[in-house]
């Protein structure tokens, strides 16, 4: 085991790059449910309006 | 007792052959080490911390077992043909354990509070803070593959722990297993003085409305499948950790499968479990365990679990500068974004509770709790992406 505190400053970057891609995999998983529960929605729609004109 | 001398009918040898006999079994005691007792002490602490205070039994007790199996001298648990040798090769070396524990752990998980309020899932991202600070923290006194198997502690999630470590070749396994299942386990005990220093009284009164809304079959069916596809394109080497856990979930929720998913929940997540705590104990042997390295991974396991609740509370409050009044979230759930699922969410709802009566917070807790489920799998994957070629 090595002592060495200028690897702290050296990694930062992953840091940085890691929780970038963690917050945009995240936010493009948000967006597809999202749209998933509007289509949802409106399929849910489509199908007691059918139901109603029955 | 017969001597081997008297059976061959040479009467000359049997004082020597009795001296013999008496060194067996004594040759083994000779063979006694200080660090030995000490491992037993840590074994059993691990036992009693298991059996009285009921701290991640099922994984603590083995682990706890398994290290006393270890560390008798010239144990015949380890070694080239130790059975715990033989069932970490098959096991845990190619992380097949831990896969097979994630489909169990996936058929566990209703994400349905996640699918009713989906904005919930950026805190699980934000509670991955601690992880990646741990890693430049670590790497200022380990190889960065060791640095990096230290920081995913930070998971809370044992078999992602044990993968990533596993996968980057730590020679640390024992003592981050040791860590990681041991801070779970702690989180109510870590989580609170956090979220206190960093919320005022009235952060922690905010009351959130829940609107619970059906969600389709449809969205829960392709949930597991879709978060697959988009964490596998983004972080390949997160695949099978994302994709068993997902599957798992398929079966869950795909309605066909009930027995599956019951069998998954309950008797491969049980099974998986017995063998996977004392097969880690086969990496608990004093001689590599019993290292200033382990205080030094035991702590930064600790700084991991505190950054991971400062990263979700403090998210949480620079998102609370941007809304209007009525609108403000409770910091405190943020802090539910560390994946020990579910102690972290329900933390949250006892403290909002204990604030006001009338708050309750459990709702949104558990869905960041899932959240940071998804949250610590993808962080790994991509900690294995940055480290392992």
């Amino acid at each position: 085991m090595v002592f060495n505190p200028l690897n702290f400053v050296s990694n930062l970057y992953y840091m940085g790059v890691g929780m970038a891609c963690i917050l945009i995999v995240i936010g493009v998983i948000i967006a597809f449910v999202v749209a998933l529960q509007k289509i949802g929605d409106k399929l849910a729609e489509k199908k007691s309006g059918e139901e109603d004109a029955q | 007792m017969i001597y081997s001398g008297e059976i061959r009918g040479i009467p000359g040898n049997t004082e020597r052959n009795h001296k013999h006999t008496m060194e067996i079994l004594y040759q083994n005691l000779l063979n006694m080490d200080w660090r030995y007792l000490v491992m037993w002490a840590i074994g059993g602490l691990l036992i009693y911390l298991a059996i009285a205070k009921d701290m991640e039994p099922t994984l603590l007790l083995p682990i706890g077992f398994g290290t006393i199996l270890v560390n008798l001298p010239l144990s015949g648990a380890i070694g080239e043909e130790g059975a715990l040798t033989t069932l970490f090769n098959a096991g845990i070396a190619n992380e097949l354990f831990p896969l097979l524990l994630f489909i169990g752990i996936g058929a566990m998980i209703d994400f349905t509070p996640v699918l009713t309020n989906p904005k919930l899932m950026i805190f699980g991202a934000a509670a991955q803070f601690g992880i990646f600070f741990t890693l430049c923290l670590a790497s200022m006194f380990f190889e960065i593959n060791d640095a990096a198997s230290i920081a995913i502690i930070g998971a809370a999630d044992g078999p992602t722990s044990i993968v990533v470590a596993n996968m980057l070749e730590s020679q640390y396994l024992g003592a981050i297993m040791v860590a990681a299942y041991s801070y779970m386990a702690l989180v109510p005990i870590i989580q609170p003085p956090v979220i206190k220093l960093l919320t005022t009284r009235k952060e922690r009164l905010i009351r959130m409305d829940y609107h619970g809304k059906p969600v389709s079959r449809l969205t829960k069916i392709l949930f597991p499948i879709v978060i697959t596809i988009i964490t596998g394109l983004v972080s390949p080497e997160s695949v099978s950790l994302i994709g068993f856990l997902m599957f798992g979930n398929l079966i869950r929720e795909c309605g066909v499968l009930n027995s599956l998913s019951e069998t998954a929940q309950k008797v491969l997540a049980n099974l998986v479990t017995i063998f996977l705590g004392i097969t880690i104990a086969s990496q608990m042997h004093a001689e590599s365990f019993l290292k200033l390295d382990t205080l030094l991974i035991l702590g930064l396991g600790l700084v991991a679990f505190v950054f991971d609740t400062a990263g979700g509370v403090l998210f949480a409050k620079l998102l609370n500068l941007f809304l209007k009044e009525g609108k403000k979230i409770n910091p405190m759930i943020g802090a539910a974004g560390i994946s020990a699922f579910p102690m972290s969410g329900r933390i949250v709802h006892k403290m909002g509770l204990k604030e006001d009566p009338q708050n309750f917070l459990l709702m949104h807790s558990i869905g960041v709790n899932v959240s940071g489920q998804i949250a610590s799998v993808i962080a790994g994957g991509l900690i294995l992406q940055f480290f392992m070629h």
